[in-house]
């Protein structure tokens, strides 16, 4: 994603095919949206006439990047609507994107206090005030925060990490850090029976994926210095690469870093990798943990920036290689939340709309438990749903008798 | 046999007839135009679209040059909404060397055409698209013009001070009586019926075809017919027009227009027997690309939209030196001086840039013969829609804006690109409420329904390459495959007879692949593959058999 | 993780060797880079529309045996006959299976009319119920209305009606144009004016219908036949099958300007197909490049990784999906692997809407007849084509789109299980 450096050329190439726009969930729920042709290649033709062509639909944009798996024509469509709002849009603050966008700092400040937060996020008055002060829906159900932060746990087995002969670090993200510490407990477990220990970073910030989807590309950038340089300090110590358990931090990481930083961090940024790519790899290289049969029926959502990020093939080889495991590969459909996009009161009904379908198909399929890669995709199933949604580690940890 | 009486009939339909039948009629004259086929489908539609500062002559022919900068500064005023003023630069590479620059800068302060020097670095800040390798730079008052849009704005000017526009309608002969001309004998191109114009002025401004209609009185004039290839680019790559600072030679200017890119020239004579049958060849698309990336290197792997080429008018004074050293100067003749046939009045040579003085110029001729005294206004009264803030172009303040209609919440894209063609008229077919007319019809360039409507109704755009003259329907990157049959529609809508629309159709969609055929490669391919699939597979267009499709009606020449 | 069957190409003959590899309970993915050119599409699958002279055939099973007689190199002759139309029966059932049953019209074996939205008429052989064929001869068809929704650009009944005006077969009938204004229900407050026919079909609410309903009683009660865009059998109901049974009309839907909701309809159950029979597919996939040596593919290479299969099937599609590439200079090839291919000498035509067609519709790559292409004069054993990447048939002048696809994509994957079933 270009977003700071030179504009991206590829809108040239459009054939105004409108697949891009037959796959935009946002322009099948939302008829004044023009879409992502009109907003990307169209629009980015008339804005090099004159900023004044820049239209304000822009905003509706979710980011999803379905347009840009759809284009038969490679072009970034996604990333030329994000730049054209940096390149010709005004900056204005504003409190609610800011909070939403914050989340390691949030995460920090409910450290200690997660129990009261979540009471408090979770009851009609705070979330009145929150829908008709800062605009983020009534509706929505924020993520609980968890009592211990996954690094205050990973010190109780850093030290057994040491005994492994193979290290890699894993950049858990805010996610797992203040609100699921079990998903990396669970690749803890799973890494450890593959005889590979598990390092952190000696610190990291938020990925930047909100900050960017908020406007705010300065902090993100600061964030992906930062990041870059303890990922590089992990790879000279020893770790033979940098695993993501979000498919949404990996794919910021590993794709969005390289355009905003230049190419100089290139071998680091290569050395970011999902880590269901990783597990792929290992299993075929035949490093494959023990497991027992896992006797479920579950349907596998693939995310919107997983199938961008070239990743869905791998995570399904892994999902495979699970005995007993019934696999449905849902219907590839946006499940609406996109990051911080859903939270938003004026997003609310156009978020839950894109992802009716989704919805229909996980209710009707009689499955046990549904499996994605992406926390916020999570957060939207099992709002939205009645089943409870599974990371793939977390399955295969399910396999290797620690079991749930 | 139908008759009818005007004072003066203007033959030819391109920016320099228009311009006659513009400034007839602002001095009281009924005026009658004549084309045979669009307004602007000849020599005014088919070339760069620069607005000369006229830097280009100041080394060569520092009379057009003065010319240039004249006629520059007045449309700059009275055609707002058919300009921007970019600037231009004149650069120099390592190969050109930096003594033509010097009598370059010579030339210009000559004509008085303001020009600065620039440095390298200067200039790629200026300009980020044009060769770094560039070793030196002048800065001069170029633009760029729309020859469609003026075309189109200076008729309806004419239009509503009396005139009357007969397009599709064809001079076939000059009635001569009494030893001077008295009309004009016509046919309507669309049903074949014949009729006169009994008037007491003909204007001859028929451009490349000018001998044709001087042959009707036995008259002859030496045109040498000059044609110029060029390429237009699938989108803006320059925001200055990028000249090379040099002799004039092949490719050496690069002119953003709207939404594109033009590169050109190339300079070949043709025959006069050539002129219905222009196809640009394989090694023009080579040599324009070759030539055009030194101006602007990225202009390689660009994408191009279509080829095209006109034909310059010019009238032959020498017959040594090749074209480039024959003047662009205007060539104004009274036939009753010259011939000794009064009441004919041909205006010829010149250029795109001077077709207000060309007409000036001709009009105070008829203007005599008519024994009218009224001055010429058309260098001070601006055309329909030209009342925008302020000249196109130049830097606004933050947060004003050219391109958007006062007091609208309507989309930018949409408001902006309609004020972008039509100036404040955009005012006549765009209204806040009115989803049905401001829907997208060509999403490329922005037209509405209510702006195809507009056309149809008060530009007088008849077929789909009318209202592609008119409003831009169709020169995107898609060159018409969504918009196409939406316009047809449209069009279908509001004529009773609807075979002549499906000729239309089909006749549009063969133009335009006239131009894509020479640059049948890369992403034109994929393009031109996924258009036959709608407009063939999907949707069956050769089959359809609409009756009376006269040959003759058909676009002769493919186009910008 | 080793695959029995990499197919490259999500479209109709990447997907229909997918369905087909997976139900032989073979482990196969579908890798696929952009949306396949079905999104535009019609939605119907021809088969062959027009002989040899260039005339409209009747059945094109019968017209198949002459094509293959005269053109050895035309995939129809590769695959044969017998086994095109065996691809197609299997096809039909497989479609039905997903949930999107296609008919013939008339008898099972011959081609039916399909209207166009510009009024013109196309042999086609197997169409969606919606699309409800138009049997081959026409002579019952007195008075055709052709009714949209004001506004909505993609389907504009003026112009079709003008269209079919010049079809002889309807010079002397009554063809008309009505436009009704739709409140549209679920449109969230916007007008058909800015739809695209996907969102029209989301819009259309059950007062949309009533209000539809009610105008065709009254306006058009005694037509033979009504032409509507196809939005009404993809919305949230079946308002189609609605209307059809309310007012007693034959209704019939016709494709609009891309996007078109039947096309997108087919190509979204053949990707549930494939998944329900145990095939994967992964989009946003792009194949850069293939490792083959000594007449074998060892791997394909994605821009991250290395892929493995035993076999692999190319349906990369033409020049649009990138299939084929073609070069300034003039030159065209086959950018994933190389392989040698047929180009005829002439690729376009001096108009565009000509008879003949253009060159460049029938470059692409040369196979034999089990569907194998050569990487210089070498032939590649685990590798097989299908579809529109295919040399020597012109898939819009013949009508030959849907049945090519799906009867090569039938065929290499009958090779792929034959050889992964061999030890």
């Amino acid at each position: 994603m270009n977003l700071l450096v030179a504009t991206d050329r590829s809108f040239d190439s459009c054939l105004k095919c409108t697949a891009c726009s037959s796959s935009c969930p946002v322009a099948a729920v939302l008829p004044d949206f023009p879409g992502p042709k009109q907003c990307g290649p169209d629009g980015e033709r008339l804005r090099l006439k004159s900023r004044d062509f820049l239209d304000v639909a822009l905003k509706y944009c979710t980011g999803c990047k379905r347009c840009e798996v759809a284009c038969p024509s490679d072009v970034q469509i996604s990333d030329i609507i994000a730049q054209a709002k940096v390149k010709y849009g005004e900056d204005k603050f504003r409190l609610r994107e800011f909070l939403l966008s914050h989340t390691d700092l949030m995460g920090a400040l409910t450290r200690g206090s997660a129990d009261l937060v979540n009471k408090l996020t979770g009851t009609s008055v705070v979330k009145f005030a929150m829908d008709k002060t800062l605009g983020i829906d009534r509706r929505r159900q924020f993520p609980a925060y968890a009592r211990q932060s996954f690094r205050s746990w990973y010190k109780q087995v850093e030290e057994k990490q040491h005994i492994y002969a193979r290290q890699i670090s894993y950049f858990h993200g805010c996610y797992v850090n203040f609100n699921a510490p079990e998903l990396g407990q669970d690749l803890v477990t799973v890494l450890n029976a593959m005889d590979i220990g598990v390092k952190l970073l000696a610190k990291e910030k938020c990925c930047g994926v909100p900050l960017v989807a908020n406007g705010f590309h300065k902090k993100a950038r600061s964030h992906a210095e930062f990041n870059t340089r303890a990922c590089h300090t992990a790879l000279k110590q020893g770790s033979e690469c940098i695993v993501s358990t979000s498919s949404s931090c990996a794919h910021m990481l590993r794709e969005d870093y390289p355009a905003m930083l230049g190419q100089s961090e290139q071998q680091v940024h290569e050395h970011i990798i999902f880590i269901t790519r990783f597990l792929s790899h290992e299993f075929q290289l035949g490093n494959k943990p023990e497991m027992k049969p896992v006797r479920l029926k579950v349907g596998y959502h693939s995310p919107c920036h997983l199938i961008r990020s070239r990743g869905v093939l791998h995570t399904l080889n892994i999902l495979r290689e699970i005995p007993g495991l019934e696999l449905h590969q849902l219907d590839s459909n946006c499940c609406g939340i996109a990051g911080t996009y859903g939270f938003k009161k004026e997003n609310y009904t156009t978020s839950q709309e894109i992802g009716q379908p989704l919805f229909d198909q996980i209710e009707a399929g009689e499955f046990d438990y549904i499996v994605t890669d992406c926390e916020t995709c999570k957060m939207q199933i099992e709002m939205s749903t009645s089943l409870q949604v599974l990371h793939p580690v977390t399955l295969l940890a399910m396999g290797m008798s620690r079991g749930k | 046999m139908r008759r009818m009486e005007a004072d003066v009939v203007v033959i030819g339909g391109g920016a320099t007839g228009a311009s006659v039948f513009r400034d007839c009629s602002l001095r009281g004259m009924q005026a009658i135009l004549v084309e045979r086929g669009d307004i602007a489908s000849g020599t005014t539609g088919r070339n760069h679209g620069l607005l000369h500062s006229g830097a280009r002559y100041a080394v060569t022919d520092s009379h057009s040059a003065r010319e240039c900068i004249s006629e520059n500064k007045i449309l700059k005023q009275i055609a707002g909404h058919c300009v921007e003023a970019t600037d231009g630069l004149f650069i120099s590479l390592p190969e050109d060397g930096l003594d033509f620059q010097q009598q370059f800068m010579q030339g210009c302060a000559d004509a008085g055409i303001h020009a600065q020097e620039l440095s390298p670095k200067q200039a790629l800040q200026l300009e980020p698209a044009v060769n770094p390798a560039l070793i030196g730079a002048v800065r001069i008052p170029d633009g760029t013009i729309d020859p469609f849009r003026l075309t189109s704005a200076t008729i309806l000017d004419a239009r509503e001070h009396g005139g009357a526009l007969l397009n599709y309608n064809r001079a076939e002969g000059l009635l001569i009586e009494q030893g001077r001309v008295q009309g004009v004998r016509c046919r309507d191109l669309r049903n074949g019926e014949q009729f006169e114009i009994r008037c007491q002025a003909v204007v001859n401004a028929s451009g490349a075809w000018c001998h044709e209609i001087m042959e009707y009185a036995d008259l002859s004039v030496d045109m040498y017919h000059s044609r110029g290839a060029l390429l237009i680019m699938g989108h803006r790559m320059n925001g200055m027009v990028i000249n090379r600072c040099r002799k004039p030679g092949d490719a050496d200017i690069l002119v953003p227009g709207d939404t594109v890119s033009v590169i050109g020239t190339t300079s070949t004579h043709v025959g006069r027997d050539e002129l219905e049958t222009l196809e640009v060849t394989a090694d023009e698309v080579k040599t324009l690309l070759q030539e055009g990336s030194k101006l602007a290197p990225s202009m390689l792997d660009a994408r191009i939209l279509r080829a095209y080429c006109g034909v310059r008018p010019l009238v032959a004074e020498s017959s040594s030196g090749g074209d480039r050293s024959i003047s662009r100067g205007l060539v104004a003749i009274d036939h009753g001086e010259q011939d000794g046939l009064p009441g004919l009045v041909t205006i010829t040579g010149g250029k795109l840039m001077t077709c207000r003085l060309m007409a000036e110029v001709a009009t105070d001729k008829v203007a005599r013969l008519l024994n009218i005294s009224v001055p010429c206004e058309t260098a001070s009264r601006p055309l329909p829609g030209a009342h925008l803030p302020e000249p196109i172009g130049r830097k606004m303040r933050q947060g004003q804006s050219r391109y958007r209609l006062p007091d609208s919440s309507l989309p930018n894209s949409i408001a902006g690109s309609a004020v972008y063609r039509h100036g404040d008229r955009a005012r006549s077919f765009m209204q806040e409420d009115d989803h049905h007319n401001n829907a997208v019809v060509c999403e490329c360039e922005v037209v509405t329904r209510g702006e195809i409507l507009y056309a149809i109704e008060t530009l007088n755009a008849r077929s789909m390459s009318d209202l592609r003259r008119r409003t831009r329907v169709g020169m995107g990157p898609c060159q018409g495959e969504m918009c196409a049959c939406r316009v047809a529609g449209l069009l279908a809508s509001q004529q009773e007879n609807g075979d002549e629309v499906l000729g239309s159709l089909q006749d549009f969609v063969n133009e335009r692949w006239k131009g894509i055929r020479p640059v049948l490669w890369g992403d034109a391919l994929r393009e031109s593959e996924f258009s036959y699939w709608v407009q063939e597979s999907l949707l069956g267009l050769s089959s359809l058999q609409p009756e009376g499709k006269a040959e003759d009606n058909r676009d002769l020449y493919h186009e910008l | 993780m080793n695959y029995d069957c990499l197919v490259i190409g999500g479209g109709l003959a990447g997907l229909t060797t997918g369905i087909r590899c997976a139900e032989a309970g073979l482990n196969v993915a579908v890798i696929s880079s952009g949306e396949s050119a079905l999104t535009f599409s019609s939605g119907e699958i021809d088969v062959l529309g027009t002989d040899l002279s260039g005339r409209a055939v009747q059945n094109p099973f019968t017209a198949l045996e002459s094509l293959v007689q005269h053109q050895p190199d035309h995939p129809y002759a590769h695959v044969g006959t017998g086994n095109v139309a065996k691809s197609l029966d299997w096809f039909q059932r497989e479609i039905a299976e997903a949930g999107l049953p296609m008919v013939t019209s008339g008898g099972l074996w011959d081609n039916h009319w399909r209207l166009t939205a510009a009024g013109a008429l196309r042999p086609s052989w197997l169409s969606q119920q919606s699309a409800g064929a138009l049997p081959w001869g026409l002579e019952n068809i007195q008075r055709v209305v052709f009714v949209s929704f004001t506004g909505f650009l993609d389907f504009m009944p003026e112009l079709a009606a003008a269209g079919l005006k010049t079809h002889p077969v309807f010079q002397q009938a009554e063809v008309q144009s009505l436009n009704i204004e739709l409140p549209l229900e679920h449109g969230r407050g916007a007008t058909a004016d800015t739809m695209r026919a996907p969102q029209l079909a989301r819009a259309i609410g059950e007062s949309d219908v009533e209000l539809i309903c009610t105008r065709l009683l009254e306006q058009v009660n005694d037509a033979d036949l009504v032409a509507l865009p196809a939005c009404l059998s993809a919305g949230r109901k079946n308002w189609l099958t609605v209307l059809r049974r309310r007012t007693g009309l034959r209704l019939v839907e016709v494709a609009t300007m891309p996007p078109s909701v039947p096309g997108i309809r087919m190509l979204s159950a053949l990707k549930r197909r494939l998944t329900a029979v145990g095939g994967f597919m992964i989009p946003a996939m792009p194949v850069i490049t293939g490792d083959v040596s000594y007449g074998h593919v060892a791997s394909v290479q994605t821009p991250d990784d290395e892929l493995h299969a035993k076999q692999y099937v190319l349906a990369s599609g033409s020049f649009f999906s990138k299939g084929l590439k073609s070069h300034a200079a003039g030159e065209i090839s086959e950018p994933v692997f190389g392989l040698d291919i047929d180009v005829p000498e002439t690729l376009s035509g001096q108009s565009f809407l000509v008879p003949e067609g253009h060159g460049f519709n029938r470059a692409g790559v040369r196979v034999n007849v089990q569907l194998q292409p050569s990487l210089n004069g070498t032939v590649i054993e685990n590798l097989h084509v299908a579809g529109s990447v295919l040399a020597g048939y012109d898939p819009v002048i013949e009508g030959s789109g849907g049945g090519v696809a799906i009867s090569t994509g039938w065929m290499a994957a009958n090779e792929v299980i034959k050889k992964v079933a061999l030890p």
